[in-house]
């Protein structure tokens, strides 16, 4: 699991603990306060060998990787026109490279097992093309495509990868939006109120469990259409 | 690290990829050996490549203790293909070990 020492990832990371999961969880900074049994370790998730290698300490030292949860993510709000081109770039290689080199990084030993459930993280966002967030919304949508295509490439395998698209929720990433663009965000939703992590939760196990094993190349967006 | 056998790696290979072969039912015209053809008219679908790949790897690591990775740049770049028969990815990995 990427992303797991804060906001939405920490707590996939301890729900999945507390279902029996031995969690390995990767973050570039690792909490100051990590929770008892899920095992950190440092990772800058855009680096594919660092992600490689990791993934197969954890192989040898846990077993198969039998789930794969990305919500490693960042975003910076800003017109698309005056973001800048590193911004827009880092945006890319953390969202959508982070995932797309974990995938690739779990992906071999879910092959030879002939099992796996693979979870992406995507965002409202991306459905209502939304103003201010250009570089985030495309990242996310790449992270939607890659989805939807390995879900094919995969199949034959008996891996599921499906991706969530959570509505607000209040954690460290919306902390730079500004509340009337939440609200307004909020009002699109066909149940208008902001997420919680729990509510996020409930998807993941959903897709990660093996009665799920039909369950593939979706995009489950919380909130409504 | 003593320069891999070719006769070991193609055995490695030859195995993962009848075991693969039969698991995905794939099945297999002619003998498996050096001459083999991975890819191209009695070779492999796409499908069951994928799985043979992630099989040498792993095999490669266990039987040989070396760690091979076939998804790179040079594996998928080289002019002639690695996957052109089993001497050929033998001779490609044989290769990328001693460059380590």
């Amino acid at each position: 699991m990427s992303g797991a020492s804060r906001g939405l990832g920490l707590a996939f990371a301890q729900a999945l603990r507390d279902d029996g999961y031995a969690v390995v969880g990767l973050a570039r900074t690792l909490p100051p306060d990590a929770p008892s049994g899920i095992n950190f370790a440092s990772c800058d998730v855009r680096d594919a060998d660092e992600v490689r290698a990791l993934t197969r300490a954890a192989v040898r030292d846990r077993g198969p990787v039998a789930i794969c949860v990305n919500a490693a993510g960042i975003a910076s709000m800003n017109h698309f026109v005056t973001t800048p081109g590193a911004t827009r770039q880092r945006i890319m290689d953390v969202n959508y490279g982070g995932t797309a080199n974990l995938m690739q990084a779990v992906l071999p030993g879910m092959i030879r097992a002939r099992n796996g459930r693979i979870v992406n993280i995507s965002t409202v966002a991306v459905r209502y093309d939304l103003e201010g967030e250009a570089a985030y919304v495309a990242s996310k949508a790449a992270i939607e495509a890659l989805t939807r295509t390995v879900a094919r490439e995969v199949g034959d395998f008996g891996i599921t990868v499906n991706a969530i698209a959570p509505p607000p929720i209040p954690t460290a990433l919306l902390s730079g939006v500004p509340e009337r663009s939440v609200e307004q965000l909020v009002g699109r939703q066909a149940i208008r109120r902001m997420g919680t992590a729990e509510d996020v939760v409930n998807v993941v196990r959903f897709l990660i469990a093996p009665t799920s094993s039909l369950v593939t190349g979706q995009v489950i967006s919380l909130g409504g259409p | 690290m003593d320069r891999l056998s070719r006769d070991e790696v193609v055995a490695v290979i030859t195995e993962a990829l009848s075991g693969v072969a039969d698991d995905l039912d794939a099945g297999w015209d002619g003998a498996l050996g050096a001459d083999a053809p991975i890819l191209g008219d009695g070779g492999l679908s796409s499908l069951t490549l994928v799985a043979a790949i992630v099989e040498i790897e792993e095999r490669m690591e266990e039987r040989l203790g070396t760690t091979v990775t076939l998804t790179s740049d040079a594996f998928w770049s080289a002019r002639r293909s690695p996957l052109a028969t089993v001497g050929t990815l033998a001779d490609f990995m044989i290769e990328e070990v001693s460059r380590d």
